[in-house]
């Protein structure tokens, strides 16, 4: 029997097959069914259009090559960057930015941090600021204005991703966005970090 | 989700079962095994029937042991929580890093404000600790060297915005500033705001004049001598100093365009410990801290917790509420928890009868408004226990089943109750204008709820508490008052 199975290409395949099914059965499947439990226990809120449209531009701008929004369950991390992610917090978000290169800080509660005015400074000009910063500058950001019909074609698109959007939400949107500037649109996503997630009592220590 | 934990760890088990019975097989096999027998040929080479190494085996048990253990001791098959009752918040780097907890609350625990920021100056650790704070948490703002930039206050000059005496300070960081100055264009002409440019960019270059349209439109914020107002934040215009530039163009620009600058609050993301070394730290920074320290208003007790050293005034309060806030006399409710802001408020309603009870009436009616703000000031510095995250059952439409719960966390819309929820917070934990009630005694909820219902209790806002108590029927608010006590 034991030579028949060495000998057999189909034995062979048929079980890797099963040793790796059965990873995918341990690891990969249950995944699968958590979202609405998760859903359930969250606290984090699907984005407005202006954040999702700034969100878009963090994407398009690679912010995340050098940022991470991934607090990790370490004390140092914590001290520093905030409450640490869970698992909930990110039921609305298609895809994930978590990123895993820190040249800049972390991101995932900088909302908390900083102003509106700040953000905006330290984009266009990081070095004005924090002078031995090694950021890119974005001025531009602050001049493209938005492509409306992006917007509304990326919450539709959200929205079969399974993010609660409204119809009328998805309509309403084009007024909220209009005339702002894809700068504007990356800060108040920015300003929406770590915000709905927020836990009273202390995150930094 | 349970489900799903099952059978990842039902096939986990199965798995190491599989490995084990595969390992001991080939242990049994092995006995027989002859290492001068020929399996196979293959051109030429022969495949012996060699017995597998034992080290092999001895690796093996020592990881089937290891796997038991692990799971033995942490968390790891479905809901399991392990032996040692470890936590995923317990994974410390493992660095030497001091506790200062210790020293603080020593120093707090025995003296006067004043002795306290005496004694945290001269605590090396403490104004370490405050320094790696700031250059987490506020250098980006304020500059490294906490010298401020354009927009961002010096915190190391004489100028303060809002006063520069630790409790100053220690308010800045725990609440955040909102400087707001209107803005001009349209309300004042052209002429008046270069008139006003001129008259305010000249103001330090020589001795003070009044001027009408200063007098008229500014003094109210800025102060009749210009000198600045720290409540409203609005700086001194007579020094050589300024936070959104110094060029005349800079100046007419924040006249006529306005300014609203923002600091934002860390009072919820950094502990009461935290916040003290901050601000010792940058107390430390100036030239003469101790005159910084002088500077406090005398006898206050917002940080310090010395009992024996109480004023007179907070002795009477604290025969009955007391000295922790948490309540010595039944019927007394529990003050820790309730923000400065609405005990500051509920004084003024006894003294001025909106709020009507005999016992409290007499007491405050002595007090004068220095008195009452003490009061505020030290029953909200009080820690109150902290309240855990209720997550209420649901049925499947959503609504919540236990009745009392919902009317806390979604009130009941077709009788028009608001969540208790939406004004008192998320978990009752209160704000500035409204209370705590987790954790308030029962008896006195009950009592506060018949009262608004009686008129005994008035002067809420906008009649808020009123219109709620008003729909609610009388085994509502017995149970709602319960629940509300038991909120830990
Ligand atoms: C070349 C790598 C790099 C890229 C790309 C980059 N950053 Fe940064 N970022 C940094 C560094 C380094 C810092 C720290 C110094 C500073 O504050 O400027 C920083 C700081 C920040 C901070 C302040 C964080 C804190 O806690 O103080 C924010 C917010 C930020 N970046 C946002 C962005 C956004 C949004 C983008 C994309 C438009 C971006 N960054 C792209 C390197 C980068
Ligand atoms: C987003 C930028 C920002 C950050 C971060 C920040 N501040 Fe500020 N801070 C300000 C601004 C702006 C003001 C002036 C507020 C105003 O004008 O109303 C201010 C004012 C202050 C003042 C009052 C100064 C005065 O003259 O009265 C103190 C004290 C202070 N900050 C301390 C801190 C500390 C300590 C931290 C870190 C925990 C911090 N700040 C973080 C922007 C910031
Ligand atoms: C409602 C209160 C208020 C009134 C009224 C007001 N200001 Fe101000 N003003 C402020 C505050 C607050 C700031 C600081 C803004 C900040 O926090 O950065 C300020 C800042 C300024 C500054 C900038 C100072 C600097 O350091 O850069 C100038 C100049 C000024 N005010 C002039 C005026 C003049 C002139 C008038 C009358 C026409 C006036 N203000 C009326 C509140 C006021
Ligand atoms: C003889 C006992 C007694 C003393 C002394 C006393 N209180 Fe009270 N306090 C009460 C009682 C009883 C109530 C509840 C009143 C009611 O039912 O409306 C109360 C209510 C209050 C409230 C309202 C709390 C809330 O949640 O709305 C405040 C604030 C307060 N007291 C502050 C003080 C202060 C400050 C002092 C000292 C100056 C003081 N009390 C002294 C018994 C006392
Ligand atoms: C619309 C806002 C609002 C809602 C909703 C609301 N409250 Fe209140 N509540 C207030 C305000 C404002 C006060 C403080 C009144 C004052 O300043 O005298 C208050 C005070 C109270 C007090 C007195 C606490 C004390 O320490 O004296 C109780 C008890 C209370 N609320 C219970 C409830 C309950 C139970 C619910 C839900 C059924 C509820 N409230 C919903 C606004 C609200």
């Amino acid at each position: 029997m034991e030579e028949s199975i060495s000998k057999s290409v189909m034995a062979f395949i048929t079980i890797t097959t099963v040793v790796v099914l059965f990873s995918f059965f341990v690891w990969v499947f249950p995944g699968f069914f958590f979202t609405n439990d998760l859903k359930e226990i969250t606290t984090a809120k699907p984005y407005t259009a202006l954040e999702l449209a700034g969100r878009d531009v963090y994407m398009a701008e690679g912010c995340v090559a050098c940022h991470t929004q991934m607090v990790r369950n370490l004390e140092p991390e914590r001290k520093r960057y905030g409450r640490p992610n869970k698992m909930e917090d990110d039921v609305y978000e298609f895809n994930f930015l978590w990123s895993s290169q820190r040249t800049g800080p972390d991101l995932t509660n900088i909302g908390l941090k900083y102003t509106e005015g700040w953000h905006k400074q330290h984009l266009i000009n990081p070095q004005a600021i924090v002078p031995a910063s090694i950021m890119p500058q974005y001025p531009w950001l602050f001049e493209k204005k938005l492509n409306v019909s992006h917007v509304i074609a990326s919450m539709k698109a959200m929205k079969k991703l399974g993010v609660p959007y409204t119809d009328t939400q998805i309509e309403n949107s084009s007024s909220k966005v209009e005339g702002k500037t894809k700068g504007d649109a990356l800060v108040a996503y920015l300003m929406s970090l770590g915000v709905d997630t927020r836990e009273k009592g202390g995150d930094l220590n | 989700m349970e489900s799903m934990n099952i059978l990842s760890s039902v096939l986990s088990i199965i798995f190491f079962f599989i490995m084990v019975a595969v390992i001991y097989s080939q242990f049994r096999k092995n006995k027989t095994a002859d290492s001068n027998k020929t399996i196979e040929q293959f051109d030429g080479i022969d495949e012996k029937d060699a017995p597998i190494p034992k080290v092999f085996f001895v690796a093996y048990l020592i990881a089937f042991i290891g796997a038991i253990v692990y799971v033995l001791l942490y968390p790891s098959l479905a809901s399991w929580k392990g032996f040692i009752g470890w936590t995923e918040n317990d994974d410390a780097y493992v660095a030497k890093s001091i506790d200062i907890n210790n020293n603080i609350n020593a120093i707090i625990n025995a003296n006067t404000d004043e002795q306290v920021f005496t004694l945290l100056q001269k605590d090396p650790l403490v104004l370490q600790s405050g320094k790696s704070l700031f250059g987490d948490n506020c250098s980006a703002c304020h500059g490294q060297d906490a010298k401020g930039q354009y927009n961002y206050p010096s915190l190391v000059d004489k100028d303060w915005l809002y006063g520069g005496s630790p409790q100053d300070v220690y308010t800045t960081i725990h609440n955040g500033r909102k400087g707001k100055m209107p803005a001009w264009k349209g309300v004042l002409s052209g002429k008046d705001i270069d008139e006003l440019t001129q008259y305010v960019s000249d103001l330090n270059k020589g001795p003070f004049k009044s001027n009408a349209l200063f007098d008229a439109n500014c003094s109210s914020c800025h102060g009749k001598d210009a000198q600045g107002t720290h409540g409203v934040g609005a700086p001194n215009l007579t020094d050589d100093i300024w936070l959104h530039g110094s060029a005349k163009a800079d100046i007419k620009r924040n006249i006529e365009n306005g300014m609203s600058n923002e600091m934002p609050d860390f009072g919820e993301r950094l502990s009461r410990n935290q916040i003290l070394s901050l601000t010792s730290y940058i107390v430390s920074l100036q030239s003469e801290p101790q005159d910084n320290i002088d500077f406090m208003q005398a006898n206050t007790y917002i940080f310090s917790r010395n009992e024996q050293q109480l004023p007179a005034v907070l002795t009477a309060c604290v025969a009955c509420h007391g000295a922790d806030g948490l309540g010595a006399l039944p019927g007394a409710p529990k003050l820790a928890g309730l923000k400065q802001a609405y005990i500051y408020n509920q004084l003024n309603l006894f003294v001025s009868g909106l709020r009507k009870n005999a016992t409290m009436q007499n007491i405050v009616a002595g007090l004068d408004v220095k008195d009452k703000l003490l009061a505020a000031s030290y029953f909200s510095s009080l820690d109150s226990p902290a309240i855990s995250k209720i997550t209420p059952e649901k049925s499947a439409d959503g609504l919540i089943n236990d009745p009392t719960e919902r009317l806390i966390f979604q009130g009941d819309w077709q009788r028009a109750i608001p969540a208790c929820s939406t004004c008192h917070g998320q978990e009752t934990e209160g704000s500035p204008s409204f209370p705590r009630l987790a954790g308030q005694s029962s008896d006195y909820l009950e009592k506060q709820l018949f009262d608004w219902r009686t008129g005994d209790r008035t002067g809420d806002q906008g009649h808020m508490m009123q219109n709620v108590v008003n729909k609610l029927t009388d085994d509502e608010i017995k149970s709602l008052s319960k629940y509300l006590s038991k909120m830990k």
